[in-house]
């Protein structure tokens, strides 16, 4: 059975490890957020200290509490709005403007100090206020602020930073996971793969289908397309084509728009855009690896002694490079939609519009009238249909009179 | 801060940090938000390293921090995406694929480890990760994710076992294995 040695372990874990590398600014950032830090309260363990702080919690809280009962209403609110705005107070300190703040109190913070001033959306400032305990509610949670701003003060220096780093790719590719096809997407960023589909239904006038479609394929062209395959309808009672247009994806919309502004009317259109970017760098790197490992297995077969070494070395080779052939096709075939887009354009000739009916419903003697007048036509027509069938077959009893008779005569006379 | 505590400070961080950021690395495979929770991390340590036992060293304690630090981290992202539906943070780790970049850049064989470490339990990968990257013994594992060392022996066992079985790592270190199998 394999085994894995600590040394290979080790050596597995440092070559993944290595390959993420330390950011030089990270150790100064850590002494930096530590010199902010206030400096922390000694912890005093002796009993008689901590069983008085206790108690004098106890009081203050049983103090408010009694407070609280005989407050009027008025009061209750003015406690309540002194300590919001004391939680206001401390929000700028903990979500100053260019900060991201993690943690979920200093969310509803920024928002305060950025937005309406309504802090009753927070759950933490909300139970505050309807707690009505006045200053020691305030005190409380005035404490969790700045316990929240102590664990929470590196994470805005960390972030902040990677803030001021280009996040071009990443603004890129959002609106593209979200189904937006008219974003810069696509062609315009190289690390950005996304497959893009659409389809145009026309309405041309009579006779301009031909003309339509030929304008239509001379945009594609235009844009750097081509035509993927078509097909026309040119006579007959409703003419028709339409055509599958495969354009770079960094003209699809430009295409679009082309086509759009065509001498006709657009019936229907939709487009839709998918985002293959982390699928296409999936692929990659599972080729990557599976080349090494090929190659590796290439290196084994070198060694090999003997043929049944021979071929369960072979054996892994194939393997692996049927892998390699699968995942190159589900490659090819992902940078082909994601390089070109795919742009169907049906047109057609404006149908005319349903001839109403103007007459007025029939009464019943007129209908039965109406009924056997039909019935007496058909018939007419019916009889003069058949009339042709049965005047042959008349014809042909003639021929067979006449044939008979003729033979009776001559048999008559040679027996006179 | 006083002179001799930024010195202390100073040679603490020139010695663990680079361990630690890449521990919570290979923990999260997202390098932002390793640099957030290591940083969390050596801060909460700094802050109470005259609470911690004596007998227990200062590293298997900021790495106990930096674990829970990316389960913290871990937790915040899937609540904030709405995927958070009350099970175990630990469990979201291995759903967090490394960024695209990242892979773009990383070595075929890193790759490869990340691929099959990625399929390990974070049970299991997290002991693994402690023990031969950040060089920690059975019992400072043990300190780090709370548990028994016996816990721990029994992990890094189970883990060592999936990985030799994984067929991705064969061509790299199971060279004789395979010509032995042949034979």
């Amino acid at each position: 059975m394999s085994t894995i040695t600590d040394a290979d372990l080790t050596m597995l874990l440092e070559e993944a490890a290595s390959s993420y590398d330390v950011p030089e600014h990270g150790p100064d950032e850590i002494v930096a957020a530590v010199e902010d830090q206030p400096v922390p309260l000694p912890i005093v363990r002796r009993r008689w200290v901590q069983l008085a702080a206790a108690a004098v919690v106890v009081a203050g809280a049983a103090f408010a509490v009694s407070q609280q009962g005989t407050s009027s209403p008025s009061t209750r609110a003015t406690a309540a709005e002194r300590s919001l705005a004391g939680l206001k107070a401390d929000a700028p300190a903990l979500a100053a403007p260019g900060t991201a703040v993690t943690d979920q109190s200093s969310k509803s913070f920024a928002t305060d100090a950025t937005g309406t001033h309504n802090l009753a959306g927070s759950g933490t400032v909300a139970g505050t206020a309807s707690g009505g305990v006045g200053g020691s509610a305030s005190g409380a949670v005035g404490a969790s602020g700045g316990g929240a701003a102590a664990l929470s003060a590196p994470v805005p220096a960390a972030a902040a930073a990677r803030a001021a780093q280009p996040l071009a790719p990443t603004a890129v590719r959002a609106p593209a996971a979200a189904g937006q096809v008219t974003a810069p997407v696509g062609g315009d960023d190289a690390d950005s793969r996304v497959v893009k589909t659409g389809s145009i239904a026309l309405v041309v006038k009579d006779g301009k289908v031909t003309v339509t479609l030929t304008a239509v394929e001379r945009e594609a062209k235009q844009q750097g397309g081509y035509i993927a395959s078509g097909n026309t309808e040119e006579y007959g009672a409703t003419p028709s084509g339409e055509v599958t247009i495969r354009v770079p994806v960094a003209h699809f919309e430009t295409l679009v728009t082309a086509v759009r502004g065509l001498d006709a009317k657009v019936r229907t259109a939709s487009t839709s855009g998918r985002d293959v970017t982390a699928q296409y760098s999936d692929l990659q790197a599972q080729l990557r690896t599976l080349t090494a490992t090929r190659e590796r297995f290439y290196l084994i077969l070198t060694k090999t002694t003997t043929i049944g070494e021979i071929l369960t070395v072979q054996q892994r080779i194939d393997d692996v490079s049927g892998q390699i052939d699968r995942i190159q096709g589900q490659r090819k075939l992902l940078a082909d939609q994601s390089d070109l887009s795919t742009l169907t354009v049906s047109v057609s000739e404006a149908v005319d519009p349903v001839v109403k009916a103007t007459t007025k419903p029939r009464s019943g003697i007129s209908q039965a009238f109406h009924d056997a007048w039909d019935g007496f036509v058909s018939g007419v027509e019916s009889i003069i249909a058949r009339s042709g069938r049965a005047l042959l077959v008349l014809i042909c009893i003639g021929l067979l009179l006449l044939i008979a008779r003729g033979g009776w005569r001559v048999a008559r006379r040679r027996m006179v | 801060m006083a002179m001799d505590e930024a010195a202390e400070l100073d040679d603490w961080l020139r010695q663990d940090y680079a361990r630690a950021y890449r521990t919570a690395c290979l923990v999260l495979r997202n390098s932002a938000d390793a640099e957030d929770a290591v940083q969390e991390a050596f801060l909460r340590v700094w802050r109470f390293r005259d609470a911690i036992p004596d007998g227990a060293g200062r590293s298997a304690w900021l790495y106990r921090v930096v674990v829970n630090a990316c389960i913290s981290s871990v937790r915040a992202s899937t609540s904030r995406s709405g995927k958070d539906d009350g099970a175990d943070a630990l469990e979201g780790l291995a759903d967090m694929a490394p960024e695209p970049a990242l892979r773009a850049e990383q070595s075929v064989l890193a790759a490869t480890i990340e691929a099959a470490m990625a399929e390990l339990p974070d049970h299991l990968r997290i002991p693994l990760i402690l023990r031969f990257y950040a060089g920690l013994s059975e019992k400072e594992i043990a300190t780090a994710i709370d548990r028994r060392p016996g816990t721990v022996k029994s992990r890094l066992y189970d883990a060592r076992q999936r990985l030799a079985q994984d067929p991705r790592l064969a061509a790299w270190v199971h060279t004789d294995d395979v010509l032995e199998a042949s034979r």
